[in-house]
């Protein structure tokens, strides 16, 4: 199945692209998923601790179950206010 | 008017869509990007959204805002794109019967944007550029939305 997964700010960079498509073989999951993209992209990796995610739109866990066609949202950290 | 916009943001515009005759006060906000951090000159912010679900977070703000407080009417528009230094980057806007309910509920709004959009920035300086990582989201987590790795 596919899903387009959708990456924002330093997420984006490190891969170079803000919107892939993903092949995965079989029933997956969010964690399943983000398992992968950190297989092809190890530099994913320290820039996730603390990253939240949404499936077509919704704040996941990383056991939801994802469908063909879904859109995955890997979304860092805001940035916060620390002296603003 | 769109939350989320490439446009330029003023006060008055926002005053102007919560000013209304239920109301006895108006407060506002507005959020400037600064040309210095930790000492090092910053050129302009570059931001960028979850435009969807920053537009969502920041109405589900303004319900809040409501909610919370005695409040007539709420506004909140953030910028994406690039920011120069000294522009507005983001603008808030509360209407109230009485001012210290506005003062509080504006507050209250700007506070949690900064908690709570899937808005990122970066900081652009003369000599590189840092994406700004905020802390965990485990704060969104603790208020019942999953998702934290």
């Amino acid at each position: 199945m596919n899903v387009t997964v959708r990456l924002f700010a330093s997420l984006a960079e490190t891969i170079g692209t803000k919107r892939v498509t993903v092949t995965l073989g079989g029933p997956s999951t969010v964690r399943g998923l983000v398992a992968h993209l950190v297989g092809l992209h190890p530099g994913l990796k320290p820039l996730l601790r603390g990253a939240a995610y949404a499936v077509n739109g919704e704040m996941a866990g990383t056991n939801a179950t994802l469908r063909n066609g879904d859109e995955v949202s890997l979304l860092p950290p805001v940035s916060g206010g620390r002296h603003a | 008017m769109k939350r989320i916009t490439r446009g330029r943001i003023t006060a008055e515009s926002l005053v102007k869509r919560v000013t209304s005759a239920k109301a006895g006060a108006v407060v506002s906000f507005i959020g400037t990007v600064r040309g210095s951090s930790d000492g090092r000159r910053v050129l302009r912010l570059e931001y960028e959204a979850h435009e969807r679900m920053a537009d969502r977070a920041l109405r589900g703000i303004e319900e809040e805002a409501k909610r919370r407080y005695v409040v007539t009417d709420a506004a909140i528009v953030h910028r994406v794109g690039r920011v120069a230094a000294g522009e507005a980057s983001v603008g808030v806007a509360v209407s109230a019967p009485h001012r210290v309910e506005a003062f509080k509920a504006c507050r209250f709004c700007i506070d949690r944007i900064k908690a709570v959009a899937p808005i990122w920035k970066k900081e652009v300086y003369p000599d590189g550029e840092k994406w700004i990582r905020g802390g965990t989201a485990r704060g969104r987590a603790r208020r019942g939305r999953t998702g934290t790795a």
